[in-house]
């Protein structure tokens, strides 16, 4: 009990209360340009932070960590924009409230909602470390495979008119997430003698390209000069209403997030997608998914900020990192001389009741400062096109060689970015394409994994439980979501 | 006009609160006196008059990064400069490699080597050799240990080799990819156990080997020593022998492979080095900053604190040992059939 | 509806080249299923995915989005700008091609060439080059693209 008030004192202290909140803030503004991630802010900034105290630095992480899943929706709201990859799933419905004028409420849903997912993923942590770090040790290939493709199943709500079309983008990604290094084997793959093309096509700059060069295309294509739009964010608090309404998947959204979490390898992203197609299932107005649901705005949004909670438990309780940004994070507990394990529960609790003190904090802090700073970032809807254009290339072109200096990646981006332009005209659905490169190497390596261990066998996927149940879940949801899909397309077919 | 301003407020939180970061942070105060460096002094190498680069090979944030970023840090002090750090990630590092090695050979360019260096080389799949490289220091040395899950049946190396001889190739062994370090370890003890065969489950990292050492996905695996001590104090995973010359201070009463009569010792490896070419006196000045940064006790209880295996050669013990270990890396990869 | 069938026929396209390419992958000793075992079973699949799509494409007429001459016009020159950006960063480095970059995409799209709009798109470009340039070089001390100019 003293740990845990010692821990409420160390976070009050006037140092690291305010580096909590500057993490917070840089976070969301990292998070909401596009081009610049979380992640990119933690890996930047974490070797400035080796000369600090552990907890100051761990504190300032853990604040990007929060903001950085928020700060993308309010461009992806604003500008259709994602600012980062894992507030992609809101941008359809963001960007239909914003034309109908209620993009403020959308925001303030945003933040609303990664609140609560981000202090969900709290409780999960500090309540069920153990238990959840268990479930995660269970999963050996076979269960990564069954897990994966029901992650896949997410392309079916995200695939827009045409189912054809959107598997038809799935497996475009996931042909695409082949070129490269071979997962096990030292191979390289579909490189053409291309140097820095046989450590594959990276993720980020692909991101970038097919949702902030796509955007700029499309904006340089229909920007006429009259048209200077009036997006004005006026009320940005939601009322209890709206708040109510949403509330539901903002629990199931904290679910989502925490279990995906937990599971190395997927992140925010994935989280944020797999709630959208909860949301599109079971929403109470499910014709409004896609065209201005609040609902669609509050799963996602609690999914990505809840992601961080789950993939603190393996990190913590195993020294696994569960995604990019836990990576950095142990990285930097490491530097510190704390050595995440089993034991760090056990004899550096003076470390972990400030970690999760600190991370309460933090999402705390984001209901704050996200709400502080709606106003200013929103703004960015008013500058004038033609420079909000160049802004959006720059910084496209900036963040797609941060992420891992390489000038080849801008070409990349450039590429995909023709790419999601083409895709998006001409409606073929993008987000299954981001889905599918994801899961796509996590799919390969789990379905090799597996084919070893079975010596070849694919009976291995129908003899494990865990892997059973999944794949059973992935099954039962594509045929809900294909039915469902038949009969709204069709609205009076004929005996029904 | 409006606009404009709007736009600049935007930019200016942006600044201002990375601003405020700095301060928060105290980044290593050592700002050089002035960037004068239009004019070399002909005679004595003015050098470093800059701030260097140095290009790592791994992603920021990752056990190397750290690593190179805190030995770096303390060189940078020594040289009254700073590095700016470069991760250029991809292919192993060949990627970043190739960078390193067709930069200039002025000292302004230096590249975090470690062992993978030998198995790009080896497997023949990039131009860049060692050799391209002129040695600095090596300043950590990571053993590989063999490791089994807490209640596995096998309690020695012994009966693991046993078992994975009387029934080859069906006992699991947890490695990264085919062909890299540890599958390299774990062909060396196949061969010295002559006989012994494992089914080889290939990991991305060594997390995920310990995730599957803990969750019994796996019957044993090959790691790093390195983050492996509250595993092995929790029971969840036991140690078996360590493929090193001499016994851990991890972890004392483990015997070696060699003391069970297995003559295997395989350690990984971390330095420095320059392209080739780079000037004799500016190669003197970096290796006895480095050196004199590796002395430094403050560097010695930063980087035991952070894990780090400690292990100094000098620039040409450092080449001795290249040129040693390199035919056997080549042998192995042999042996496992990856090269002809 | 051209789209779609232009889509699933180079899609067909792919996956054949994926098939034929991934034909001549080594075989590892240590590994039954090698490096063309996955990508030859996504291909199979996204070759059938394609063969669905130009069937349902050819079943029904559905009118899709148009690209007329004038959008592949403005089309070419913003993939121009971005090419020639991505060339200069590279030979230049980032502060001149980013800046004029930043101030020739914006005059494109202004499309009316006035002293104010040159005006604006001038300063948008010096404040975004000089705060990325505050933040990544100087805050952060992480390299941006370096060329002949700085």
């Amino acid at each position: 009990m003293e740990l845990v008030f010692n821990a409420i004192i160390t976070i009050f202290q006037p140092i690291n209360f305010s580096l909590t909140l500057l993490g917070v803030l840089i976070g969301t503004l990292f998070g909401a340009i596009p081009g610049l991630t979380a992640t990119l802010a933690i890996a930047l900034l974490s070797p400035l932070t080796f000369n600090m105290d552990p907890i100051s630095s761990m504190l300032l992480l853990l604040g990007i960590y929060a903001g950085g899943m928020y700060g993308g929706s309010i461009t992806a709201i604003t500008i259709r924009a994602p600012g980062a990859p894992a507030n992609a799933a809101v941008v359809d419905d963001g960007y239909a409230l914003t034309l109908q004028g209620k993009g403020g409420v959308a925001i303030g849903i945003s933040n609303v909602a990664g609140v609560v997912g981000g202090l969900f993923s709290c409780i999960a942590m500090i309540f069920l470390s153990p238990l959840l770090a268990k479930f995660a040790l269970m999963f050996g290939p076979a269960e990564y495979f069954s897990v994966t493709l029901f992650g896949l199943t997410a392309v079916f709500a995200v695939s827009g008119k045409s189912f054809i079309k959107g598997v038809f983008s799935a497996l475009l990604g996931l042909l695409l997430a082949t070129v490269g290094y071979d997962p096990i084997l030292p191979f390289s793959r579909f490189n053409f003698g291309i140097a820095p093309l046989s450590r594959g096509l990276s993720f980020l700059p692909a991101v970038i390209g097919m949702f902030a060069f796509a955007e700029v295309i499309r904006l340089v294509l229909e920007y006429k000069e009259e048209e200077q739009q009036m997006v004005k964010v006026d009320r940005v608090v939601p009322n209890l209403q709206e708040f109510k309404e949403s509330f539901r998947f903002m629990i199931r959204g904290g679910i989502i997030g925490v279990l995906i979490g937990i599971l190395p390898g997927a992140g925010g992203t994935i989280a944020s997608y797999v709630s959208y197609g909860d949301v599109r299932r079971n929403a109470r107005h499910p014709e409004l998914v896609g065209k201005g649901s609040l609902e669609a705005i509050a799963g996602p949004e609690s999914a990505n900020n809840a992601v961080s909670g789950g993939a603190m438990i393996p990190m913590l309780t195993l020294g696994i990192p569960g995604d990019s940004v836990t990576a950095v994070l142990l990285g930097a507990m490491m530097i510190q001389g704390i050595q995440p394990g089993p034991l760090l529960f056990k004899q550096h609790l003076d470390v972990v009741y400030p970690i999760f003190a600190g991370m309460i904090l933090s999402n705390v802090s984001l209901l704050f400062i996200g709400m502080l700073v709606v106003k200013p970032i929103s703004r960015i809807a008013l500058i004038k096109k033609p420079l909000l254009i160049s802004f959006l290339m720059i910084f496209g072109v900036i963040g797609s060689f941060a992420s891992s200096n390489s000038i080849f990646d801008v070409l990349v981006a450039i590429c995909f970015g023709v790419l999601g332009f083409f895709m998006d005209r001409f409606d073929f659905p993008i987000a299954p394409t981001v889905l599918a490169m994801i899961l796509g190497p996590l799919l390969e390596n789990s379905l090799r994994q597996a084919m070893i261990t079975s010596n070849g066998s694919p009976l291995i996927f129908f003899t494990k439980p865990i892997s059973v149940v999944f794949l059973a879940i992935a099954l039962i949801t594509s045929l809900s979501m294909i039915y469902r899909e038949r009969k709204q397309a069709k609205p009076l077919p004929s005996g029904f | 006009m409006k606009n404009l301003k709007k736009a600049l407020v935007i930019i200016l939180i942006f600044s201002l609160s990375l601003g405020l970061v700095a301060c928060g942070s105290q980044p290593a105060q050592n700002n050089p006196p002035a960037q004068s460096g239009q004019s070399t002094a002909p005679a004595a190498p003015a050098y470093p008059t800059k701030p260097m680069e140095m290009i790592i090979v791994w992603s920021a944030g990752g056990g190397s990064d750290l690593a190179a970023r805190l030995m770096g840090d303390y060189a940078a002090k020594e040289l009254g400069q700073s590095f700016v750090y470069q991760n250029v990630t991809g292919a192993n590092g060949a990627i970043g490699w190739d960078q390193a090695a067709n930069s200039p050979a002025d000292g302004y360019t230096v590249a975090n080597l470690t062992f993978d260096v030998l198995t790009n080389q080896a497997m023949g799949q990039t131009p860049i050799k060692y050799e391209d490289f002129d040695l600095i220091m090596q300043f950590t040395t990571q053993p590989v240990g063999v490791f089994v899950p807490g209640d596995s049946p096998y309690q020695t190396l012994d009966e693991l080799l046993a078992a994975a001889k009387e029934k080859p190739e069906t006992l699991q062994m947890g490695t990264t990819p085919l062909g890299g370090f540890f599958h390299q370890a774990s062909g060396l003890l196949e061969a010295a156990a002559d006989g012994a065969k494992f089914k080889y489950l290939p990991f991305k990292g060594s997390a995920e080997i310990i995730a599957a050492l803990s969750g019994k996905h796996v019957d044993a695996g090959i790691q790093t020593l390195t983050g492996m001590e509250q595993h092995v104090e929790n029971g969840s995973i036991r140690v078996l022998a360590i493929l090193a010359n001499e016994r851990s201070k991890m972890f004392p009463d483990t015997p070696t492979a060699k003391e069970l009569g297995y003559d295997v010792a395989w350690e990984s490896w971390r330095g420095f080095g320059v392209p080739k070419g780079t000037p004799e006196e500016v190669k003197t000045i970096l290796e006895d900053a480095f050196k004199k940064a590796y002395d430094n006790p403050e560097f010695q209880q930063k980087a035991t604190e952070a894990g780090l295996d400690l292990y100094y050669r000098g620039s040409a013990d450092f080449k001795t040992m290249l040129d040693e270990q390199y035919p056997n890396v080549e042998s192995v990869l042999r042996q496992l059939e990856f090269i002809k | 509806m051209k789209a779609d069938l232009f889509a699933g026929i180079s899609g067909l396209f792919l996956s054949i080249v994926v098939w034929l390419i991934s034909a001549s992958f080594p075989v590892f000793a240590v590994s039954k299923a090698g490096p063309a075992y996955y990508p030859r079973a996504i291909a199979l699949i996204f070759g059938l995915a394609c063969l669905g799509l130009i069937f349902q494409t050819l079943k029904k007429k559905e009118a899709g989005n148009p690209m007329t001459g004038y959008l592949w016009l403005r089309l070419a020159v913003i993939v121009g700008i971005l090419i020639a950006y991505y060339f200069c960063i590279r030979s230049l480095g980032y502060f001149f091609s980013t800046f004029f970059a930043g101030i020739a995409l914006a005059m494109y799209v202004f499309q009316k060439f006035t002293v104010r709009n040159l005006l604006l798109s001038t300063a948008n470009a010096v404040i975004i080059c000089v705060s990325i340039y505050f933040i990544f070089t100087i805050l952060l001390k992480a390299p941006l693209p370096r060329g002949l100019l700085f």
